[in-house]
């Protein structure tokens, strides 16, 4: 566990339809296991990474940039996980 | 008679009588209540009972269609518990002292805003997700029982101003053969929902639907978008007679799943799989596959951080071999660049990655990958025949390159004491307007061709599979591809050279007479296609399908194709 920090990272969204529904629920669930505080931002919109609907209403579609930011406790191990998971495409192929 | 025009939504045909699906409808009153900390418990309470209900939904859709679409009620579960949702309606009920349903409905409608203003469709689709979690809770909220629709005890076909999400997961396949309603599009989860249970659904059919009296006699064609209200005799006779084949060939598709498929008019036609892995040849081999027209070898490559190993490589390559015995397997040399970058490959984002270095392109730029692989395949193929194929050929000079080093290979292996196949094969793939157009030149050079359609329609049509503005552009039933498909078996023929298709036109239904008739004798399909695919082929009469190829050849557009095949077999219109 790393003490409280802010890491940040930008990645880009490779599935096909974008953040979809079972890709946002992907992203709520993996968020909830860490301590931190996670944002994502998306062009000009940003969103708590513990809400789905928040995360759908970014509008995130393909080769989207998406900006992972997370404070406090597991901050790095948030982002990390996160960033795992959608460079792995949400264990579907593009 | 008289047809009402939707939108096609789920294929199929139900014929029966209307009944309109209600909700019991209620008034949501907005008050002011005395005690917040106590409508706070009974939002939370009634947040409690939806839940449960959502979990059994979850499970129940779960056993019915699998983990892929109880993913939908997964997220809706989540939408329940969003924190903005809650802020927002804690907020309502502590600040302003308004009551749960209130506070609900407000939440909603901001949340809802926000998906309703987004420019991409699917995402906007979501909107029908919260609604209808929304509508859950409420119910929770008054005491109702759980928001079911109320359903007669005979078969129906449904008519509704719209379904939400959940509606269709409750449905009973027993009672409702099909469903149509006023409003809703394609990119909802409704009919996501309605395609996995197979019922015939139109959506977007306008408020006409909704005056329809109960018991009115109407067929649905799920497959065209139509609802024909009160239909003559001839009409149910032609839909009746349709339904009746489309059962017994489906019915037939698993009884006779393991024998060949031969055509009416005894013309045997080989089918097989498409694979990507060990698990997946073990499934096309229970799926009555003849073999594997097409092993791709990309999952020994993809999501790690190091290249495999020959060793590794071979005892995949055997144990694909082994599971599939005497049968012929052909495996297919890594496809990976292009939006496919391992990161061992240091390979750098290309402008048009369906147009740059990929394929054997990448494999001739890095031969040591390539070598590497074609040793662990003579290795794996020791004692038996050895089938390689090449991805991505636009020119003779890839495979006389290629040709020269599996032989050097070759010659290294057995001076090494290492066993050999019985006869290495080198096959191309054709999936450039390039090598289509050059299969005179690439026949002579090679043991066999695979005609791969997605690429070929992909290039041919110049739109990028990867595009979600022009993706449906690249149809391989587009006369253009079909031409050059057909010029192919033409020049295969010619020089007594085996060709098979591998693209998904193989197991595209509309395709498969067409593909008869052109004159392809091995199909390779995707692994649930394997068994309908064959028994489609049983129904053909490879003559009359050579009349159809020829006219397909003539026509302007794939949608041209698609409603000549269709003239040609109804029934191919309700499978997919």
């Amino acid at each position: 566990m790393t003490p409280g920090g802010t890491t940040s990272r930008t990645v880009v969204v490779r599935h096909a339809r974008g953040l979809d529904a079972r890709h946002a629920a992907l992203l709520v669930q993996t968020a909830k296991r860490y301590a931190a505080r996670v944002t994502l931002a998306c062009g000009c919109r940003e969103a708590d990474a513990t809400s789905i609907t928040g995360i759908l209403a970014l509008g995130c579609t393909q080769g989207t940039p998406l900006t992972l930011r997370a404070e406090g406790e597991e901050a790095e191990e948030a982002v990390a996980a996160l960033e795992q998971l959608i460079a792995a495409n949400f264990g579907g192929t593009p | 008679m008289r047809q009402i025009h939707g939108i096609a939504a789920s294929r199929g045909i139900a014929i029966g009588p209307t009944y309109r699906l209600g909700r019991p409808q209620f008034a949501c009153t907005r008050y002011i209540v005395d005690n917040p900390a106590r409508e706070w418990e009974r939002f939370q309470a009634a947040l409690q009972v939806a839940r449960q209900q959502l979990e059994q939904i979850a499970e129940h859709t779960r056993q019915r269609s699998g983990d892929e679409y109880a993913a939908i009620f997964q997220a809706q579960l989540l939408m329940l518990d969003d924190p903005a949702l809650l802020r927002h309606v804690r907020e309502a009920i502590e600040s302003r002292h308004l009551n749960a349903e209130a506070a609900l409905l407000d939440a909603i409608e901001s949340q809802t805003q926000l998906l309703e203003t987004l420019e991409d469709e699917y995402l906007r689709a979501r909107t029908a997700d919260v609604r209808d979690v929304a509508q859950r809770v409420l119910h929770a909220l008054i005491g109702a029982p759980e928001c079911r629709l109320e359903m007669p005890a005979w078969p129906v076909i449904a008519l509704a101003e719209d379904l939400s999400p959940s509606d269709v997961a409750l449905l009973d396949p027993a009672r409702v053969l099909g469903f149509c309603t006023a409003k809703g599009g394609l990119t909802g989860h409704t009919v996501i929902l309605a395609r996995a249970l197979g019922l015939p659904t139109v959506v977007g059919a306008g408020p006409g639907v909704l005056s329809i009296p109960d018991g009115t006699q109407v067929v649905l064609d799920g497959s065209a978008g139509i609802l024909v209200v009160e239909p003559d005799e001839r009409t149910i006779a032609a839909y009746r007679q349709r339904q009746v084949f489309l059962s017994s060939l489906l019915e037939q598709a698993i009884l006779r799943a393991h024998e060949p498929a031969v055509t009416v008019d005894g013309e045997v036609v080989t089918v097989l799989a498409n694979i990507g892995d060990v698990a997946s040849a073990r499934a096309a081999i229970e799926a009555g596959a003849e073999g594997a027209g097409l092993v791709r070898t990309e999952f020994l490559y993809l999501g790690r951080s190091q290249p495999p190993d020959e060793e590794e490589q071979a005892r995949a390559y055997t144990e694909i071999l082994e599971t599939f015995g005497t049968l012929p397997v052909i495996l297919r040399v890594v496809d990976i660049g292009g939006d496919k970058r391992p990161p061992y490959l240091n390979l750098t984002l290309e402008p048009n990655p369906a147009l740059g270095l990929r394929g054997i392109r990448l494999c001739l730029a890095q031969p040591d990958l390539l070598k590497m692989q074609l040793r662990a395949m003579l290795r794996a193929a020791a004692g038996r025949r050895l089938k390689v194929m090449l991805p991505m050929v636009t020119d003779v000079g890839e495979i006389r390159t290629v040709r020269t080093l599996l032989e050097q290979i070759q010659t290294e292996h057995t001076m090494s004491g290492w066993a050999c196949p019985t006869l290495v094969e080198l096959g191309a793939m054709i999936e450039t307007p390039a090598a289509a157009l050059l299969a005179d030149r690439l026949a002579p050079l090679v043991d066999f061709l695979s005609i791969g359609t997605n690429d070929l329609a992909q290039y041919t049509l110049a739109a990028d599979r990867a595009s979600t503005n022009v993706s449906t552009l690249a149809d391989g039933l587009h006369p253009a591809v079909l031409r050059l498909v057909n010029s192919v078996l033409k020049e295969a023929g010619a020089h007594c050279k085996p060709v098979s298709l591998c693209g998904e036109l193989a197991g595209e239904p509309f395709a498969i007479p067409i593909l008869i008739g052109l004159g392809l004798r091995t199909f390779s399909v995707n692994v649930p296609a394997i068994a309908l695919t064959k028994a489609i082929i049983r129904s053909i009469q490879a003559t009359d399908a050579q009349q159809l190829a020829q006219e397909a050849l003539l026509m302007e557009n794939a949608e041209a194709v698609r409603r000549l095949a269709q003239t040609h077999m109804p029934v191919l219109a309700d499978i997919g």
